[in-house]
């Protein structure tokens, strides 16, 4: 070691030597000047430029409480699926209490006005984002009694029934159910068509009702209908079973009661033993078959997230009007200047460039061409675009007077 | 230890003392090259075996002091053959060797450099720097082949997306398209766009003589009007000794070289052959930037009495993945994404699949000729032949932007997209891989004539022509799982069911011919010189739409559409004493349009009145040299005018008419400086500062545009009076300082500032009013410190020399290229980040 350093040293020491031989010509002491005048100047730009992105990155920090506030509205939140059906608890979290104690929406309860607050606090998405949403929707099906198609005799044998009416509620929705599959036309699916049939049913209270003339007739329930008792029940000749045994027992009894003790107008709520009620039911096509149309149903419809960029707890789901539409390479062939990439240049002189209106005119332009786009109707448009960087955009337009422009909402 | 020390340094000091009680003598002469007599500043005169020497002065002269008896002095400076020299020296006594010649060690090398007007400092009048081997060997490491050029003045180098071959450089402000570049006197711009694509010419700084910038008008005696200026590259030529070398390199992110040189060395029957050849392989700095390429230069010589034949052939075949995608800030300052972030490739079936890659191979060959007629007239002549194939993949299918909405984690989802085209069966692929081809013959022949009128008129004239053919096509590359895919931009084919390496998309040709032709007198009177050069062409473009026109339609070629352009300029050098030179220099010329200004809407439809662009330029210098100084300092002035502008505008009937529009003019001033100071034998500082204004110049108001039935159709108005031009930094400073600490072993540090970087936009797209006077966003100002380290020593036999570099020690974040973005700020301005340090080492050995 000792050695090896020794020769080392002997081989460079005369070199090293030299280092010190540096003799400043006296000439150049102007340039000289000049040159240390430089170097400061320089040296003053390291120190000024060591760290150029400076500024930009506080700036770029400031954004991050931002960006916190943001990752905590989002840290509760859920990236939305494609499609999504509300569960009990999701219907809790409405603001409404019929809506959170039914776990349905109604006509009273529109779900256009209390659905999004539910995905609000569930879901996000990127911005103009579809979400298949599923829910229930509480609404008494429309009967059709004038157009009702009456179950004949030769129905209820072709469904097995002996006696010309249904004893069952639900094998009647059933079998009608499948009897309409066999033979009621329907051209698309949500065409409803109403049931009539006979329903045979065992002590049933009925109303009636007898007017001051002595006559009788059934009616609808009334809330200050008066309970047949037991004594009434035998003064008429029911008392044995407390009930009369058809309808028409119960319209003539009660009429002549009525008549009798002077009570009359009146309306009694009587147990009838054997009833045969005419029953409706509505039916719905969906598409392949007739199904009983349920007070509740299961709707599905899309909705669209609007992100506000600035603010994102301001962000919240809408059922967007506007027809989605994704520009296809069929689109940009339509001009020259989308053609050959397949995409709009936002730089510069390729047009549209800067100008957003030649944009949507442009744009327009495609919607015309392909998709016999309509006036009065807004269009959102996910286009392709090249501004230094290949990526994808929405607009929303609208056509007014024969002229595209971009949509205010 | 300290003992020993101790004495071997008192051993040195005494050996020191003991010289010194010799006799003395000294030899004295004065260094000239043998070719033109010039004489060469700062050649190295050194007493054979020792470290005694010194270096000649501004006139090439030498005196050297040693000791009295029989000595051998080598003379010696790059680029020439080491001399030799035995002499007898007599103590107090002076001996003059005279002129000692030195000759190149490159054959046929000042021929080329007549051909290619290599700038001449103290005559040639115009402003100039120039990049020796030495300088490329030493600072280079893992640069980009331009950004050797980054410390002189006017230039802005810069690797945008960082793929190995993917950078540019800008001269005084002005793109490639307007920066002409010449490898050995051949012009290497596209013919059609202008554009120079570094890429091609990845392996050629391992075959680098000298890399000259001329900026402003220059000295080409082409027509080629190049705005900002020319860069002309010299390639080694022959070497005229025997020898060789061979390199082997490693660096950051996988980086490897290997390099080889092989030369004959000029027998006595006049041959030469020169090879040299080199492989760099890599992962590139930025995600999925991997490269490999290869790099191969042939050169044979022939040399009789009084003429010369050199043949040379060279090519730097690759492939690389790219980054062509400009980012937001704030994405890239996204944790998940960072400076390295490439959104442009993704996975598929678990490997990485770039959705960008660039692969290329165009070899260039020349047959240089040179006779010499008399003592008075030389001929020199370059034929050459260079066929470009190769392209860029990409997107395509009805569904290609598939590539950028399907994303798994930020890059593309591969998977769903060969999932989908196997789900469409019988429907084939709607996204797939493709390829944009860009291949190209071009063949030319350059001749310059030289006369000699007599002692102070030289006059040289010659021609430039050219045939060149581009073969635009695009070709399915990776069908992406399904079985083909429909194209249906082929009218004679238009349902096309096209499969792995058929043409999409379209196909067409751009045939370019150039007819130039050139002459320029030369007055040279002792102090004074002077030149005058005219020069003209005609560039002729015709266009072949495979895709657009039917086979039977005459169309599908179109007619010639011929342009002309020319130059005119002229300039004077003064060297008022030994010291001082002034210059001056004037030129006014006008470009003939680009391709795509005379064939528009990607169809062979012919823009009638397509104008030149014309240029004023003027420029004056002063130059300072002592032996150990050296200054040049100089103003100039750039007004471009009637810039490519287009714009369309609504007719009566509804269709949209095409108007060129004139005006739209740029002016760029400045000042620039740079200087190289030897305050002592091992110490050398550099320095460069370049401030520039760079402005477009005026409005464009209510110009009226009409079409041919002469209605008037509207105005236009462009607001861009005095917005900064964008895409290169105004102010540049550098700082160098390189220091032998002993011999063969030197440490160089370097220090570059870019200031007044403002984002790249375009001005024809400032039409709105509210936008009058916005600049674009000004880019942060940023310095890099770069630092090298060269080691000469001996294996055995051998000469060996290891490098060392590291590129942006600090690791500085910076912004290298911006576009303007909507509101001209930061936050909607996209980007590419500059690469983080970098370094790299290698061992060459010669033999």
């Amino acid at each position: 070691m000792k050695r090896a350093t020794e020769r080392m040293l002997k081989r460079h020491l005369p070199k090293i030597g030299e280092l010190h031989r540096i003799h400043l010509k006296h000439k150049n002491f102007n340039e000289m000047k000049k040159i240390l005048f430089l170097t400061i100047l320089a040296l003053g730009f390291v120190f000024n430029a060591c760290e150029p992105m400076q500024d930009i990155n506080s700036e770029l920090d400031k954004a991050l409480d931002a960006d916190n506030a943001k990752a905590l509205f989002l840290k509760d939140l859920q990236i939305a699926p494609a499609a999504y059906t509300l569960t009990d608890e999701d219907y809790v979290l409405s603001s409404n209490e019929s809506v959170s104690k039914y776990k349905n929406f109604s006509n009273s309860v529109l779900p256009k006005d209390y659905l999004p607050e539910i995905l609000n606090k569930k879901f996000t998405a990127e911005d103009a984002q579809a979400m298949m949403v599923s829910y229930n929707f509480y609404s008494r099906p429309v009967k059709d009694y004038d157009g009702a198609y009456e179950i004949s005799s030769d129905d209820y044998s072709s469904m097995g029934q002996g006696y010309g009416n249904f004893s069952d509620k639900d094998v009647a929705e059933a079998l009608i159910g499948k009897l309409f599959d066999r033979i009621m036309y329907a051209e698309k699916a949500g065409a409803e068509k109403t049931a009539q049939y006979t329903l045979y049913a065992k002590k049933v209270t009925r109303y009636i009702q007898v007017n001051a003339d002595g006559t009788s007739e059934v009616v609808s329930y009334t809330s200050d209908a008066v309970e047949v008792t037991d004594a009434i029940y035998e003064a008429t000749g029911n008392g044995k079973y407390k009930n009369f045994y058809r309808i028409t027992n119960a319209l003539e009894d009660l009429a002549q009661y009525a008549v009798d003790n002077g009570t009359a107008p009146v309306v009694y709520a009587a147990l009838v033993y054997g009833n045969y009620l005419d029953t409706y039911i509505v039916y719905l096509y969906n598409g392949t078959n007739w199904v009983a149309k349920q007070s509740v149903m299961s709707v599905t419809e899309e909705l669209n997230y609007a992100l506000n960029a600035n603010d994102i707890t301001q962000s919240y789901w809408w059922a967007d009007p506007a027809i989605k539409i994704s520009l296809s390479g069929d689109d940009y062939a339509i001009y020259t200047e989308t053609s050959k990439y397949s995409n709009f240049d936002l730089r510069g002189s390729i047009a549209p460039g800067t100008d957003r209106g030649k944009l949507v005119e442009m744009i327009g332009g495609m919607l015309d061409a392909n998709y016999n786009a309509v006036e009065g109707q807004q269009y959102l448009v996910t286009y392709a675009y090249y501004d230094g960087s290949n990526g994808l955009a929405s607009i929303r337009i609208i056509k007014e007077g024969g002229a595209w422009k971009e949509f205010e909402g | 230890m300290k003992k020993t020390i101790l004495s071997t340094v008192m051993v040195a000091v005494f050996s020191l003392f003991a010289l010194t009680t010799f006799a003395q003598g000294t030899i004295k002469g004065v260094v000239v090259d043998a070719e033109n007599g010039e004489a060469l500043i700062g050649a190295s005169v050194v007493l054979d075996g020792t470290t005694i020497g010194t270096v000649t002065d501004v006139n090439g002269e030498f005196s050297l002091s040693v000791e009295a008896g029989d000595q051998q002095v080598n003379v010696s400076f790059i680029g020439y053959i080491t001399q030799k020299l035995k002499v007898k020296v007599s103590g107090g006594q002076t001996n003059n060797l005279g002129q000692v010649k030195l000759e190149t060690d490159a054959v046929g090398i000042n021929e080329v450099m007549v051909l290619a007007s290599v700038a001449v400092s103290r005559k040639t009048p115009v402003a100039v720097s120039t990049i020796e081997p030495q300088q490329i060997a030493e600072k280079l490491g893992t640069q980009e082949y331009p950004e050797i050029l980054k410390s002189t003045p006017g230039i802005y180098a810069t690797r945008q997306g960082g793929g190995f071959g993917d950078s540019r450089v800008n001269v005084r402000g002005f793109d490639m398209r307007n920066t002409a570049v010449l490898i050995n006197g051949i012009p290497v711009n596209d013919m059609e766009n202008g554009w120079v694509y570094w890429s091609n010419w990845a392996g050629l700084s391992e075959v680098t003589r000298s890399m000259q910038v001329q900026r402003g008008l220059g000295a080409s005696k082409l027509s080629i009007g190049s705005v900002g200026g020319t860069i002309n590259i010299i390639t080694k030529t022959t070497d005229a000794e025997e020898g060789g070398s061979f390199y082997s390199g490693v660096g950051n992110d996988g980086y490897k070289k290997t390099s080889f040189t092989l030369s004959t060395g000029l027998t006595e029957t006049g041959w030469a052959i020169s090879l040299s050849g080199a492989h760099t392989k890599g992962n590139g700095w930025a995600d999925a930037t991997d490269f490999e390429g290869w790099s191969y230069f042939a050169s044979v010589s022939k040399r009789w009495t009084n003429q010369m034949l050199t043949f040379t052939a060279f090519g730097a075949p690759q492939v690389h993945g790219q980054r062509s995608s400009t980012q937001s800030i704030s994405d890239v300052k996204d944790p998940a994404k960072g400076l390295r972030y490439n959104p442009e490739w993704g996975y598929k079936d678990g490997q990485q699949y770039n959705l960008r890659t660039n692969f290329y191979h165009k070899p260039q060959m020349s047959l240089n000729y040179y006779l010499t007629i008399s003592d008075k007239t030389t001929l020199a002549t370059s034929a050459y032949y260079s066929f470009g194939t190769g392209g860029g993949t990409g997107n395509y299918g009805s569904n290609q932007n598939a590539f950028y909405s399907y994303k798994k984690d930020g890059q593309i989802d591969y998977d769903r997209i060969v999932a989908e085209n196997i789900a469409n069966g019988n429907g084939g692929s709607t996204a797939i891989m493709r390829a944009s081809r860009n291949d190209h013959n071009w063949m030319g022949i350059l001749t310059n004539l030289q006369h000699e009128l007599n002692d102070r008129w030289n006059l040289s004239g010659g021609l430039d022509l050219r045939h060149y053919v581009g073969k635009h096509f695009r070709e399915v590359t990776d069908l992406l799982g399904g079985d083909f895919v429909l194209s249906t931009e082929n009218k004679n084919n238009p349902n096309h069911i096209a499969r792995e390496g058929e043409k999409i998309g379209y196909w067409n040709d751009g045939i370019v011919t150039w007819q130039g032709l050139f002459g320029q007198a030369e007055y040279s009177d002792g102090a004074l010189s002077a030149f005058f050069a005219a020069s003209v062409s005609n560039t002729g473009y015709q266009r072949v739409d495979y895709f657009n026109y039917l086979n039977s339609d005459p169309a599908q070629t179109s007619k010639k559409v011929n342009h002309q352009g020319f130059v005119t300029k002229g300039g004077a050098n003064y060297n008022i004493n030994k010291n001082h030179n002034v210059f001056v220099n004037i030129g006014y010329f006008q470009k003939a349009p680009l391709f795509n200004a005379v064939f528009i809407n990607y169809v062979n439809e012919i823009n009638k009145d397509a104008k030149n662009e014309k240029t004023m330029a003027y420029e004056i210098g002063y130059g300072f040299r002592t032996q150990d100084f050296a200054i040049n300092i100089n103003a100039y002035s750039t007004n471009w005018k009637d810039k490519f502008f287009r714009r369309s505008i609504r007719q009566p009937d509804g269709n949209y008419y095409q108007a060129n529009v004139q005006g739209v003019n740029a002016l760029h001033q400045g000042l620039e400086m740079d200087l190289k100071w030897t305050p002592a034998e091992n110490l050398q500082i550099t320095g460069m500062a370049s401030l520039g204004n760079w402005v477009w110049q005026n409005d464009l108001n209510d110009v009226p545009i009409y079409n041919e039935n002469q209605e008037l159709l509207g105005t236009v108005d462009l607001y861009i009076a005095d917005l900064k031009v964008g895409d290169a930094a105004q102010t540049t400073f550098a700082l160098g300082a390189n220091y032998e600490l002993f011999e063969g072993f030197k440490i160089g540090v370097d220090y570059n500032f870019y200031d007044n970087l403002y984002a790249k936009y375009d001005p024809t797209g400032r039409g709105d009013i509210a936008k009058k006077g916005v600049q674009p966003w000004k880019v942060p100002a940023y310095g890099l410190v770069d630092t090298n380290v060269r080691y000469r020593f001996n294996i055995g036999q051998f000469d060996a020399t290891l490098y060392a570099n590291i590129i942006n020690v600090f690791d500085t974040e910076f912004i290298s290229d911006a576009i303007d973005g909507s509101d001209n700020t930061w936050e909607t301005a996209k980007v590419y980040y500059g690469i983080g340090r970098n370094w790299s080492t290698g061992l060459r050995i010669n033999f």
